[in-house]
């Protein structure tokens, strides 16, 4: 290594910034050559005067209201968000529908919904209140009850629903299905279940 | 016992400013000298000095306390000012377009007043001029270094750079301003 190249070691070494090794090749250099221990010194007495300077301030001087005024920026840029109400705004409500999911959490919940929605069957409408199955078992019960013993013997609740509906529509008058409207909602349903089993 | 910049930085967390009024209080001499340090422009330093202040208090929340209050603080005030000097265009690690005004102003008044002027002892006011007639790539490096006592690292960070670079060009800087001050001393 040339001395050219131990200057920037002597450069690291000012900040402590050597690795051991190379602290080691330096402190060799520096026992053989007296021009780079000179310059050693020179750089040391350069950099404290230079430190010195850091604690002469030379810039300018804020004035007495400079907080202040950072505060009153502070101020006008932040209008308590957490604390006002923002106003209505048309243009994010009408986003709001078209784009109504935008955060995991809301996905989340939306997909759980979806879920709970198939499996309980709201979304291919054969899903029947207690109320109507009550109607339901009512009217027919005084019209079949033959039927109504027979089917009674099945164990889903599910399919004892359909059951009672499909007799009811098999055996029921026109006047009859007339009468309950809530019956003509599932007489499609019925009939094509019972044709696909 | 708690620090009072600890608890101060609490208050402010919580969206107390006049904790926050305190803290610019207690920094903004040291926020104002080191911005014009590294800008050398008087009229620009209390702009910057607002924007630093302004952005540490929207990003207080994210201030975990793994350094002082000031080093967080003076991170920001150095990002801005070097900021500023990219979007003025002095500013390059490979521009060596002022490396030849040394000591262009040695005879003007840098230091505003007379009265200032007595204080400043003449070797101070020689190294000073002499560091200001740095090329501002070298000045500025020189400045992180000795000025704010920042690690090769960190100044690596913050000038986006290798450290290997950060290294050679204050061994350059270094040797540079000895020869500017050989003369005088």
């Amino acid at each position: 290594m040339s001395c050219f190249e131990y200057q920037e070691l002597i450069s690291g070494y000012l900040d402590d910034e050597l690795s051991k090794e190379e602290l080691k090749g330096l402190l060799v250099h520096l026992e053989a050559c007296q021009s780079c221990k000179k310059n050693l010194t020179t750089l040391i007495s350069q950099k404290e005067k230079l430190v010195s300077l850091r604690a002469i301030p030379s810039g300018p001087i804020p004035d007495l209201s400079f907080a202040q005024r950072v505060i009153e920026k502070i101020t006008q840029g932040d209008p308590h968000p957490k604390t006002k109400k923002s106003p209505f705004n048309l243009s994010q409500f009408i986003n709001l529908l078209v784009f109504p999911i935008k955060k995991p959490f809301y996905a989340g919940v939306f997909s759980f919904l979806i879920l709970i929605g198939v499996l309980t069957g709201v979304f291919l409408e054969n899903f029947i209140t207690h109320h109507e199955q009550n109607k339901l078992l009512s009217v027919y019960a005084l019209q079949d009850k033959k039927h109504f013993q027979e089917t009674a013997q099945l164990v889903s609740v599910e399919d004892e629903k359909k059951a009672i509906v499909f007799h009811h529509v098999a055996s029921s008058s026109f006047e009859t299905l007339a009468n309950e409207p809530s019956l003509l909602k599932y007489t499609a349903y019925t009939t094509a279940t019972d044709h696909q089993k | 016992m708690q620090k009072s910049d600890d608890v101060l930085l609490e208050e402010t967390q919580k969206g107390n400013k006049k904790s926050f009024e305190l803290l610019i209080i207690k920094y903004e001499k040291q926020i104002f000298n080191l911005i014009f340090n590294f800008t050398k422009e008087r009229d620009i330093v209390p702009e910057l000095a607002q924007e630093t202040f302004l952005k540490a208090f929207r990003s207080i929340k994210s201030f975990k306390g793994n350094s002082s209050f000031y080093t967080w603080l003076r991170r920001i005030a150095i990002n801005n000012s070097i900021n500023y000097l990219h979007a003025r265009n002095h500013f390059s690690l490979d521009s060596d377009s002022d490396e030849n005004n040394f000591f262009r102003n040695l005879s003007d008044n840098k230091f505003g007043t007379p009265e200032n002027n007595i204080l400043f002892e003449e070797t101070t006011f020689v190294v000073r001029e002499a560091l200001d007639s740095l090329p501002e790539r070298l000045r500025a490096i020189l400045l992180l270094r000795e000025f704010e006592d920042i690690s090769y690292d960190e100044i690596a960070e913050i000038l986006k750079c290798p450290v290997g670079t950060v290294r050679s060009r204050l061994f350059h800087a270094r040797r540079l301003l000895k020869e500017k001050l050989e003369p005088f001393m």
